[in-house]
């Protein structure tokens, strides 16, 4: 293992150059639990050169979009542009306290503002708030905002939050961190939410159905719009995951689908970077019946002037400090405006094309688990390889390519029948000429496996560590 | 063409035959006719790359910030210096574009560097466990008080007592997050002489109610650093979960508040090294004892073996979360704070151990300044006389709104109002780091020297 920053440390050397000329009393204050000179913390005491090139190596052992192909189901890994990392970084906003008078921040409330209203029209909402910090914290304020609809204005104790079994695990989890119980409806034998199950579980405990659409499975539930009519006609509210939205900008829109209530993970769809895990953003919008209820403060406009809004009556209150994750969605506010309505809509179909078509090259090999169109990602059957669908995509790594999701590994969850099943999301980004490389490198690898499968068993053989096995037990 | 899609016509005319279609539309077969948008969306054309930034520099000089004005504003956000090594390395983009390591293989250089700020930043916290996953200070008390809900759910009432001296936005965050357990807030009150939290008040609360945990902040939300051993002692005594809200730079000067027995550890990461970015994103803090591991939330960086048994950094003890227990995780959290973790390790590896301590000294030191000073004004009277770090509250004489908005045409953010403590009107709360400099210091006690005269 490389030495951390801490095995680096020296004594007396540094890095930094902190001092002022006029406040240099060494003097330690006269303060309850002040720490003596002679109690240290435990940081290191490296030099600059030392801190640039650690982490410069240790990022040269990590694997980014800008590596290499990225075909992780569900987590839309698109190209990141350039020039929204560069205008996020302005300093009007990068160097802007949150707690500023009003009115010297009308470049943010303008660009809140602004950005609600484009992403109310992409989602086919009515209003948003921008505050939710992540995909998943969307979905906790869109589950708060169905607690306190049923409380405050349908007075009814409902409980329960019905989710598909192909859902993503944030939803389960969203929903009973809230308190509710999760009721799971099965997906039937075409890949889709099995609706008599559906209707069978529909009471007066149900107060949402919470839907990805395209679901995880890279389906698109074609029965939506009954779906919507039985939960509505229930007095039951329907959230939209917002995960996969890359599958149909402008084609169709949660909002016209039914859905009340909805997220969009702006590092998936809108192109902001992973960061390695985050931060992302999750904005969640609803209809005009519910906007009362969005986090505060959204932001609003009274003729010319833009304002942050505390006053929304039935609000769940604040789902984190301040107002969202500013550097992140002014990238995703760059994406739109770059885009543009038509360039949006491409981004879906070429989206939808690179799914279908890698599905398509890689039939042989690896047969789709549902024999139709797919969406943005292709859902395929690892179970006819002669090896672990694990294995077989770890080899993937030492040819340059970021292995698919599989159960497991990746960001979604399959029932036990689709235990081997890899899901394949390429993005828009990727070209035909990266497509077709892929797939014959699958073939290669398959080849591969004919000729020595203990080395494809043992794959990656390039790295600075080999293959650590699925949930390897920790060394303490 | 428009953005950013890959595909010529001829690409696409290729790819539709294989799949054996005619046309891109036949791709979206599936999607209900009544559903489908038979207009274009209704956004702006779009932006050539100039056009954009011409439009984001608009925007953003609408926007005074704060190399522009003095800032004297904290409120648990503060104007400390970001060193560019922090974004030198942050803005590479091996880190900057890459997943959750899900495939540790080729992941090991980020592994390292998160499993690095779980190091560096237990040192700070004094406790072993820490996550990188709370999405800033609010929602980190919050994941904590939840985390003190599960854990002692079977031994107490659901009742959750906290400080009131915490602030004010993290109280509102606290209870959207507890809304859904139906666990029941109680305040507890502070001493309106030192500003510190009311002992015995704290201590009856606790015999009486039960509560599954206590919060409080430190230093406060009046920047009153808090007697955190006492409050330590007073809820182990009851087997309360003490859950503290800290800044963390305050640990250059202090002792840690695991030290001191704080049971999980929570705060805003923003001071080491994360721009203000109008206040996220951020970085939530979270830290506990290893006896409470299973109970945290979010990502967790550990050493497994490789199957040549050599060791590795993994995501470990997964099946707390989400993707694998589902409905029973103990949190929701997926995508989280990863880049700005990696952004304070490389700034607390920048200070290091002796400049962490000559940072939190000059913060200290030059609020001493101002405030001494500020004090010598006529009528001018602090609120509390606990001890402070980097931020102070004081009374003034005149309407609050006034001397801010007189500050504010001489370029300066004179500090955040408080509306009403205990009914003392006309509150300031002003708040220094080392960016300003004795002429800065100095300049704005001669100004609102000015506006009271
Ligand atoms: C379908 C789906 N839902 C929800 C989420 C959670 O979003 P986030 O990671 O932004 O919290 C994800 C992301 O992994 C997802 O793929």
């Amino acid at each position: 293992m490389t030495p951390t920053i801490l095995d680096r440390s020296r004594n007396n050397v540094s890095g930094h150059q902190i001092f002022d000329s006029y406040f240099s009393n060494s003097q330690l204050p006269i303060i309850k639990g002040i720490r003596d000179k002679d109690m240290k913390l435990g940081l290191p005491e490296v030099t600059e050169v030392e801190i640039i090139r650690h982490y410069t190596n240790l990022t040269n052992d990590a694997f980014g979009v800008d590596n290499g192909t990225y075909p992780l189901g569900s987590c839309t890994m698109k190209y990141n542009p350039k020039r929204n990392d560069k205008l996020s970084q302005l300093a009007g906003f990068q160097k802007s306290h949150p707690l500023q008078p009003k009115k010297t921040l009308n470049g943010l409330w303008q660009f809140m503002y602004e950005m609600q209203i484009y992403l109310a029209e992409l989602l086919g909402m009515d209003a948003f708030s921008l505050q939710p910090a992540a995909g998943a914290h969307g979905e906790l304020a869109g589950i708060y905002i169905i607690q306190k609809y049923f409380e405050a204005e349908r007075k009814e104790q409902r409980n329960t939050i019905l989710v598909a079994d192909s859902a993503h695990g944030t939803n389960p989890a969203s929903a009973s961190m809230a308190g509710f119980e999760c009721k799971i409806i099965q997906t039937d034998k075409q890949g889709l939410m099995d609706i008599e199950m559906l209707k069978k579980m529909l009471d007066t405990n149900v107060a949402a159905l919470m839907l990805t659409n395209p679901s995880t499975l890279g389906l698109f539930e074609k029965n939506i719009i009954e779906i919507a009519k039985l939960i509505h006609k229930n007095g039951s509210l329907l959230y939209y995951d917002g995960a996969n939205l890359n599958a149909i900008m402008g084609i169709t829109r949660p909002g016209d689908m039914g859905f009340d209530i909805a997220h969009i993970n702006t590092h998936k769809t809108l192109s902001t970077p992973h960061g390695g895990g985050g931060p992302g953003a999750g904005p969640v919008g609803v209809k005009q019946f519910l906007r009362s209820y969005l986090p505060i403060p959204i932001a609003d406009k009274n003729g010319e002037i833009y304002f942050p809004n505390y006053k929304l009556p039935n609000t769940i209150g604040r789902i984190k400090a301040n107002y969202g994750h500013i550097d992140v969605l002014l990238k995703a506010y760059c994406y739109i405006l770059t885009n543009g309505p038509q360039g949006l809509k491409e981004t879906t179909e070429n989206a939808v094309l690179n799914a279908n078509y890698l599905q398509i090259k890689l039939k042989e090999i690896l047969p789709p688990v549902f024999n139709k169109l797919c969406m943005h990602e292709c859902l395929l059957n690892g179970d006819i390889l002669k090896v672990s669908a694990y294995t077989f995509v770890k080899r993937l790594i030492d040819y340059g390519i970021h292995p698919p999701t599989l159960v497991g590994a990746g960001c979604v969850y399959f029932s036990d029948d689709l235990g081997s099943a890899i899901l394949m999301e390429p993005t828009e980004t990727e070209t035909k000429e990266t497509l077709d490389e892929m797939v014959m490198i699958f073939r290669q690898i398959l080849d591969e496996v004919k000729e020595n499968e203990d080395f494809i068993k043992n794959a990656p053989h390039s790295k600075n560590v080999s293959q650590i096995p699925f949930m390897a037990q920790e060394i303490i | 063409m428009y953005g950013y899609n890959t595909l010529n016509n001829n690409d696409k005319k290729l790819m539709l035959k294989e799949i054996g279609l005619e046309t891109i539309n036949s791709l979206f077969q599936d999607i209900p006719e009544p559903i489908r948008m038979i207009r274009q969306l209704n956004l702006p054309q779009p932006y050539s790359e100039w056009a954009l930034e011409k439009k984001l520099v608009n925007l953003a000089k609408n926007n005074i910030h704060t190399d522009e004005y003095f800032c004297f504003l904290g409120g648990g956000y503060y104007n400390h210096f970001v060193p560019a090594v922090v974004d030198a390395i942050v803005n590479r983009s091996e880190f900057l574009t890459s997943y959750t390591p899900y495939q540790p293989e080729m992941s090991q250089g980020l592994l390292q560097a998160l499993y690095e700020y779980q190091l560096l930043m237990a040192k700070i916290t004094g406790l072993p466990i820490v996550s990188s996953s709370s999405y800033d200070g609010a929602t980190a008390l919050a994941d904590a008080a939840l985390m003190c809900d599960s854990i002692q759910k079977e031994n107490k009432n659901q009742k959750l007592l906290v400080a009131k001296s915490i602030w004010p936005q993290y109280l509102e965050v606290l209870k959207t997050y507890m809304s859904g357990r139906k666990i029941e807030i109680e305040m507890i009150d502070y001493d309106i002489k030192t500003g510190m939290l009311n002992f015995d008040e704290l201590r009856n609360q606790i015999q009486q109610e039960n509560p599954v945990g206590f919060l409080f902040q430190s230093p406060n939300a009046f920047g009153i650093i808090e007697d955190i051993a006492k409050v330590t002692n007073i809820c182990n005594n009851a087997k309360v979960i003490s859950v503290l809200s800290f800044n963390p730079l305050t640990i250059g000067l202090l002792k840690t508040p695991g030290e001191l027995g704080v049971d999980i550890v929570t705060g805003e990461g923003q001071p080491l090294g994360i721009h203000l970015n109008a206040g996220g994103s951020s970085l939530g803090i979270l830290s506990t004892h290893s006896k409470y591991r299973q109970y945290i939330p979010g990502r967790l960086i550990g050493k497994v073996k490789d199957i040549k048994g050599n060791p590795a950094y993994s995501l470990v003890f997964e099946n707390r979360e989400q993707h694998v227990a589902r409905e029973k995780a103990n949190t929701n959290i997926c995508s989280n704070q990863a880049l700005n973790s990696i952004k304070s390790a490389i700034f607390l590896s920048y200070v290091g151990e002796t400049g962490f301590r000559k940072l939190a000294m000059l913060n200290y030191e030059k609020t001493q300044y101002l405030m001494n000073n500020l004090l010598k004004l006529k009528d001018v009277e602090l609120v509390f006389n606990g001890m402070v770090f980097n931020e102070f509250v004081i009374k003034f004489p005149i309407s609050v709104k006034i001397i801010i908005e007189k500050m504010l045409s001489k370029k300066i953010f004179a500090g955040i109002e408080y509306k009403n403590i205990s009914e003392i009107e006309n509150t300031l709360l002003i708040s220094v780091t080392e960016k300003l400099d004795k002429g800065d210091l100095d300049y704005y006690i001669s100004s609102l020297k000015e506006i009271l005269a």
